[in-house]
C-alpha cells in the first residue's frame, strides 16, 4: 500500500521495504522518523492480515497505525528520513515543489562530543536538499535530539572553518563543532 | 618541532621543555592547563577530550605561528592531550622561548586555542 502524496519517496526506500519484507508477519512497515510509530501508507500487508484487518474494522477501529502497532509488524528504519514526508496543504505542496527542483547532494557529516552522543553515531553520508550548513543543521536537528542551537556551534567544511551560509557542494565533509568546555 | 599536536598519555613536560632549548634564547616560559574541579557552576570529576584532528592541527599550527610572529619569540609549541583526564592532570602545555624572557606569549596562545 502506497499513499499518493509522498513527493520525496525514492527507489531506495521502496527497495528497502521490499527486500526486508517478512511474509510470516502481518505487515512490513517503516518506523516514522517523526514519532517512531509505524507508517501505514508505505507498507506491505500480507494476505494473512486480511482477517485481522476485517476484525479491527468490525470492532469500530479505523486507524491503520493502531492496527500495525497491535499486529505482528516488522518495523524498519527509513533509509531516507524525508522519504515519507507527505503533503497536506497548498503551502506544503509549494514548499515540496521548490525542494524537488533542486537536486539532492551527497554530504558526509561527522559528529563529535555532545552531537555524537545525541546523533548516536560518529559519521554518516547522507543525501540532502539542504543548500547551506545552516539548512543542513536544521534538517539534522529535526532527526536527532540536538540541544545545542546553531549559534553555539562552529561549522567546518572540508576540514576548514566555514560560514553557516556558504553553499554546500556534492561530496563536502561537514562537521558541526560544539563549544569547548572546562578549560 | 611540531608547532601543534595532540598526545595521549601524560605529558613529559621536561622533554617538552628541551624542545624549546635554543642557543639564541635566554630562557623560556610555559603554560600548563590543568583539569579543575568545576565548570560553569557544575562539579567536574573528569574531562574527556576528543578532537577533530584534521582541522584542529591546521588551526593550532596557525595559532602558534601567529603567536610566534606577534610576540617575536624564537620557538613555540603546543601539545593537547585527547583522552579521559583526572582532576589536576595537565591537559594542555604551551611553551615559548624568546630571545628576551617574556611571560605573555604562551598564555595568549593558550587562550586562542579555545
Amino acid at each position: 500500500m502506497l499513499a499518493c502524496d509522498l513527493p520525496f519517496l525514492d527507489e531506495r526506500t521502496l527497495d528497502t521495504l521490499i527486500s526486508a519484507r517478512a511474509p510470516d508477519a502481518d505487515a512490513t512497515a517503516f518506523r516514522s522518523t517523526h514519532d517512531g510509530l509505524p507508517e501505514p501508507l508505505c507498507a506491505i500487508y500480507e494476505p494473512r492480515a486480511a482477517e485481522k484487518i476485517a476484525a479491527h474494522i468490525a470492532a469500530g477501529k479505523n486507524c491503520p497505525r493502531k492496527f500495525l502497532i497491535n499486529a505482528q509488524t516488522r518495523l524498519l528504519e527509513q533509509p531516507n528520513p524525508r522519504a515519507l514526508d507527505n503533503v497536506n496543504t497548498l503551502d506544503e505542496y509549494a514548499s515540496a515543489m521548490t525542494t524537488l527542483d533542486s537536486p539532492a547532494l551527497e554530504i558526509r557529516v561527522q559528529y563529535y562530543a555532545l552531537l555524537r552522543e545525541q546523533a548516536g553515531r560518529s559519521d554518516e553520508t547522507l543525501s540532502t536538499r539542504a543548500r547551506t550548513p545552516r539548512e543542513l543543521y536544521v534538517e539534522l536537528a529535526a532527526r536527532y535530539p540536538f540541544t545545542l542551537p546553531a549559534d553555539m556551534l562552529r561549522v567546518a567544511v572540508n576540514a576548514e572553518f566555514g560560514e553557516w551560509t556558504q553553499p554546500l557542494k556534492a561530496g563536502d565533509a561537514v562537521v558541526f563543532i560544539p563549544p569547548v568546555a572546562g578549560g | 618541532m611540531i608547532p601543534f599536536r595532540f598526545s595521549t598519555g601524560a605529558l613529559d613536560t621536561a622533554a617538552l621543555q628541551d624542545e624549546m632549548r635554543d642557543p639564541t634564547c635566554g630562557g623560556y616560559a610555559a603554560f600548563e592547563g590543568w583539569v579543575r574541579d568545576h565548570n560553569e557552576g557544575h562539579a567536574v570529576t573528569r574531562l574527556e577530550y576528543e578532537a577533530f584532528a584534521e582541522l584542529a592541527e591546521k588551526e593550532g599550527a596557525r595559532i602558534v605561528q601567529a603567536a610566534i610572529e606577534k610576540f617575536g619569540v624564537t620557538r613555540a609549541a603546543c601539545v593537547h592531550r585527547i583522552e579521559s583526564l583526572a582532576l589536576g592532570d595537565v591537559a594542555v602545555w604551551v611553551g615559548s622561548a624568546p630571545r628576551i624572557a617574556t611571560r605573555h606569549s604562551a598564555p595568549a596562545a593558550s587562550s586562542s586555542m579555545k
